[in-house]
This record gives C-alpha cells, sequence and structure tokens, in this order.
C-alpha cells in the first residue's frame, strides 16, 4: 500500500496529495547533492502504519505550535515560524527515508528538537528560532559528533541512518 | 520526556538549557531554611516533574549556582555556565532522582 501526503511550507496540517503532479515533481527534483530545505514537503510511506505515525508526529508538531508564551512557566518564547518550517521540511526528509519517527520536543528559546534514542546510538537535531539545525549524534561506543547540519540531503540521510529502522 | 528506546522514558536533553541567566532550579538549603517541603518548587508548575541533582556534581561540570530569588519563589537559583552538548548528556544520564515524576510524561513524544 502506498499512501502519499503533501502539505504547503508554511503550513502545519499534512492532507493526501490530490495530484499526481506534486509527487512527480518530488521524484524528478531528487538528486544526491539537492538541498533538503528547498524539497516539496511531499512524503511517499509503503504502509499505512507509516503513515499513521508521520500524521501522528505532524500532529505533535502543531500542537506546539500553539503553544503560548511562557508556555514552560519560565518566560518560554512561543515556537518561532521559521524553526516550525524548518522542522516540518527536515520531517518530510525523514518520512522519506527510513528513520524511526523522531520525538518532537519545544525548546524555551522558540526552537524545536527531534530526538532518537535507540539501544546503537542517540541523534538529536536542533532547530533554532532562525532556522539553523545543530546535530549531535552519540554512538553506543562513545563515539559522538556534532555541529551545524550541511544543507545537503546526503549529509542528513547519513545521520538519519543511524535510527533507521533498521539500525 | 521521551521514549528512551527501551520501552521507558528520559528527560529530553531539550529541558537542561539556558534561558536568560541560566537554568532554573529550586535550591534545596533555602527550602529547608524556609521549611519549605521540596515539592513547593512546583507550586504554578502544574503538571511537571522535579529532579534532584547534587550541587557538588553541577559544580564539577564547570556550572555555577546562583541564588536568584523571586517574590513567588525565595528559593529560586539559576544553573549558570554555557550547556554543551556533553553538559546537557551528563544532566540525563544523571537525572534519575525523582522528586516527582511528570504527570503527562508523553504529551510530546513522537509514538
Amino acid at each position: 500500500m502506498t499512501t502519499t501526503y503533501a502539505t504547503e511550507a508554511w503550513t502545519s496540517t499534512a492532507t493526501p496529495a490530490t495530484s499526481q503532479t506534486r509527487h512527480d515533481s518530488y521524484l524528478l527534483s531528487e538528486q544526491p547533492e539537492a538541498r533538503w530545505s528547498s524539497q516539496p514537503l511531499v512524503a511517499k510511506f509503503n504502509s499505512s502504519a507509516d503513515a499513521t505515525d508521520f500524521q501522528k508526529v505532524l500532529s505533535k508538531l502543531e500542537l506546539l505550535l500553539d503553544l503560548p508564551p511562557n508556555w514552560d512557566t519560565y518566560r518560554s518564547k512561543q515556537i518561532a515560524r521559521t524553526s516550525f518550517e524548518t522542522t516540518l521540511a527536515l520531517l518530510f526528509n525523514i518520512a522519506n527515508s527510513a528513520a524511526r519517527p523522531p520525538s518532537v520536543v519545544p525548546m524555551s528559546d522558540g526552537g524545536l528538537q527531534l530526538e532518537w534514542h535507540t539501544s546503537k546510538a542517540d541523534l538529536e537535531l536542533t532547530v533554532s528560532p532562525t532556522g539553523d539545525v545543530e546535530v549531535f549524534l552519540d554512538m553506543q561506543d562513545g563515539e559522538t559528533w556534532e555541529g551545524r547540519l550541511a544543507d545537503s540531503r546526503d549529509r542528513l540521510e547519513r545521520f538519519l541512518g543511524y535510527v533507521s529502522r533498521t539500525a | 520526556m521521551v521514549p528512551d528506546g527501551n520501552g521507558d522514558m528520559r528527560v529530553s536533553s531539550a529541558a537542561f538549557q539556558n534561558l536568560g541567566a541560566g537554568m532554573s532550579v529550586g535550591l534545596t538549603a533555602v527550602l529547608d531554611l524556609l521549611s519549605r517541603d521540596h515539592l513547593d518548587v512546583l507550586l504554578g508548575h502544574d503538571g511537571y516533574g522535579l529532579l534532584r541533582f547534587n550541587v557538588g556534581w553541577i559544580r564539577a561540570l564547570q556550572q555555577n549556582l546562583t541564588h536568584s530569588p523571586t517574590e513567588p519563589e525565595p528559593w529560586h537559583g539559576d544553573v549558570v555556565g554555557t550547556k554543551t552538548n556533553g553538559i546537557k548528556k551528563a544532566f540525563v544520564n544523571n537525572g534519575t532522582d525523582w522528586i516527582r515524576r511528570p504527570e503527562m510524561p508523553c504529551e510530546f513524544d513522537g509514538t
């Protein structure tokens, strides 16, 4: 079964794709060095379970966008629109990869964080209020990697490989 | 709280970040001096959990502890110092001494 979802860049609602053209445009623009942040927000799933998982994460993200200022009772800021848009773009790339669905948590500075914790690795993608993405990969063997995520889908997928469904 | 990959939940590293002067904490020494219950730290913070960390352990992470009382929270303090990924990881790994666990731990997890 194949389920496809698409959404506009600035909205937080995933809706079933009605146009095959949108999906085709994603496939046509797929190149190894393509920028992950400029991809059309379309995801293709191999099972309805995968689609449901993705929809749950999007629903969580939508909830976080509605958090009022001071949501942590310690003067936290509302989730920044730029952080939300970047996280949404990341999520669609994640949905199109073999990675498990992440946990999404709000940051008190208005940013967002995607997290995976497995028996082999911990991976965190922290999206700042201005949309910069920081990676922190912590392997079970003690090896760590941290730094800014380059705007390359190839690079992103390399990190996601550590938290894939088969890893 | 987020799934830890082993069927349990763990604190997200996002809980251990600075906002303003540092990371807000409640100082047990002040609470004890005022004869207040440690759980009073959660007054006005419904649904939140409370973890206990040793001051000496925090200082060993090159973090400073300051007393920054507010009117409703005379026990309020800040853990001041850069929260690198390594520092946040240390807080996560040592965040096991619960005074009270959060009431709704799964609210923002992605499962």
